[in-house]
């Protein structure tokens, strides 16, 4: 059942290639439908954001099936970093002379200049500190791009546009983008940090990820509510049906995989 | 040295203070951080229990967070930018408030993930222990991110003009909610209950890796819960986090405020050289007194 170059101990119902288009198509059509629907554009590039955090817990759930253990949160970590740098590195290249007129491309030059970060960093973190992960490079690469849309998608979805300078006074001066930096690292790392175990189980561990991703675009749709009125109110409801809905099914999975659902008493005697 | 400025320090050393306590006493209940590896380990080595297995990041990812979202709900609420200027006090409660939730819903995710990826071991799902577990957990969580977020807010008041500090509270909730989840697991988890989670083992030598997971899971009465775990740190490991967090929070400004710039930053670093002369006599007054610890 086992698709692609999938972590080893960690078999995936899910193809990890299929989850990459999603995430990368999805979130990169939610930003550029942005300017181009009125009133209720920003909530697309917060969907895509959730579409990337997605994917971005899937490529941590392979490679920390490596068993990375208490590294988990701190792939994310590094990785957030990597993608706040590398987005607005790109976002603010396109404002140079030189490339006058190219500022459409902004988001692609973000989501390349993240995984380019990235991919050195991997490397870096292969041949020189020696760690010896196999899919080190390729996950680091696609949790870098998954984060930096997921970054992305919810700084548009608050500013309503793409433009470095709307995202430098709406996102970044406010202080906005720590909140960002924190709480996608949150719903990136979660899912399988919060799954893991010999027992875990992709389709499970991904319910979770949707959920993460659907409570990070309510937070965002609240702040949004305040700034921008009637498009936060929609981001916010929509988030929030989403919410409920994922995390409704993954305790459902959750009840069907357990070994057993109690509501009082002691352990079952076992032979040890 | 303005009476006003040293005043308000006082007072965010106080706020830190609490939130310290809180959140220790919260992760522990929790088994968050170093106790959740021994109670992740624990169904493994043939001890099923009935403890919640809160497996959110490390702590300071963790708050964060939290701290994030109620700072940023609460700058939103409060600044004139936006329009609704409410009262700082109602704005901090409503966003710590969205914050206990969001904190709520990892708690439930992380326990069931956790428990339910071990079934093979037979490790019930029991509900009634992240039930039981929730409340406390919540409200030292929601005490936390409200000291939290009131804190940050009393450093960008500006008083006599110049606020304490330049950044916006969003930002500021963020690194200080990550500084109180270092300390809640550095010095917090010090007397976190690996003690009570080990007390068949000799105190003082660690938990080295043939014991990981050998954990007490029986109560004088029943089963040993969550709560149980958090009575037993709130003695010791709560007021120590809290003490050591709110002396941070309260000599880093005290010093600039009384000293100035200059004299700020000479007597920080009599103050560092002072406590490393404590630590230092400190540790070999309790290694004397104590017995060395014994190599096999």
């Amino acid at each position: 059942m086992s698709h692609g170059p999938s972590g080893e101990p960690a078999g995936s119902a899910i193809n990890s290639v299929h989850l990459l288009i999603v995430g990368i198509v999805g979130g990169l059509i939610g930003i550029y439908l942005t300017p181009f629907v009125p009133v209720v554009g920003p909530i697309f590039p917060a969907l895509g954001a959730v579409l990337a955090i997605i994917w971005g817990a899937d490529a941590i759930r392979r490679v920390a099936s490596y068993g990375l253990g208490t590294g988990v949160p701190s792939i994310a970590y590094m990785v957030l970093a990597i993608a706040i740098i590398g987005t607005l590195a790109g976002l603010g290249i396109v404002s140079l002379p030189v490339l006058k007129g190219f500022s459409m491309i902004a988001p692609v030059l973000a989501l390349i200049f993240s995984m380019i970060i990235g991919l050195l960093i991997a490397v870096i973190a292969k041949k020189i500190v020696g760690m010896k992960i196999p899919i080190l490079e390729r996950c680091t690469l696609e949790i870098s791009g998954a984060a930096s849309l997921s970054i992305l998608g919810f700084s548009v979805a608050l500013s309503g546009s793409f433009v470095y300078t709307d995202i430098l006074t709406t996102v970044v001066a406010p202080g906005f983008i720590g909140l960002f930096f924190i709480m996608n690292t949150m719903a990136i790392q979660h899912p399988y940090n919060a799954c893991l175990g010999p027992n875990e189980d992709q389709v499970r561990t991904l319910k979770c990820a949707v959920s993460t991703g659907f409570l990070s675009m309510t937070i965002t749709g609240i702040l949004a509510m305040v700034i921008m009125g009637l498009p936060g109110f929609a981001i916010t409801i929509i988030g929030l049906i989403g919410w409920i809905i994922s995390f409704r099914s993954f305790v459902k999975a959750s009840y069907a995989d357990a070994a057993s659902v109690k509501w009082a008493g002691l352990w079952p005697k076992v032979e040890e | 040295m303005d009476p006003v400025t040293l005043g308000v320090v006082a007072l965010m050393g106080a706020a830190a203070t609490i939130a310290g306590a809180a959140e220790d006493a919260e992760s522990n209940i929790g088994s968050q951080s170093n106790p959740n590896s021994q109670v992740q380990l624990a169904p493994q080595m043939g001890h099923l229990h009935r403890m919640i297995n809160k497996a959110i990041s490390g702590e300071p990812v963790a708050y964060g967070t939290w701290c994030g979202i109620a700072g940023s709900i609460a700058f939103v609420l409060i600044s004139p930018n936006f329009g609704i200027n409410l009262l700082p006090i109602i704005a901090i409660a409503i966003g710590s408030v969205i914050a206990t939730f969001v904190h709520s819903i990892y708690t439930i995710t992380s326990h069931m993930g956790r428990i339910v990826g071990q079934s093979q071991f037979e490790q019930p799902l029991f509900m009634d222990v992240l039930t039981q577990s929730l409340g406390p957990i919540a409200g030292h969580g929601f005490i936390t991110t409200f000291c939290i977020v009131g804190m940050s807010y009393l450093m960008i008041i500006p008083l006599n003009g110049t606020p304490l500090h330049i950044f916006p509270l969003p930002l500021l909730g963020v690194i200080w909610g990550i500084t109180l989840g270092a300390i809640g697991s550095s010095t917090g988890d010090v007397h976190y209950g690996a003690e009570s989670e080990y007390q068949t083992f000799k105190f003082g030598g660690g938990t080295p890796v043939a014991i990981q997971g050998d954990i007490v899971t029986k109560a004088p009465i029943g089963a040993k819960n969550s709560i149980d775990v958090g009575n037993f740190c709130t003695k010791f490991g709560g007021p120590l986090t809290g003490f050591c967090f709110g002396a941070v929070i309260f000599l880093s400004f005290w010093i600039t405020v009384v000293f100035g710039i200059i004299g700020g930053l000479i007597s920080g670093a009599i103050i560092i050289i002072l406590l490393i002369i404590m630590n230092e006599r400190l540790e070999n007054f309790a290694r004397n007194r104590f017995g060395p610890y014994e190599e096999d």
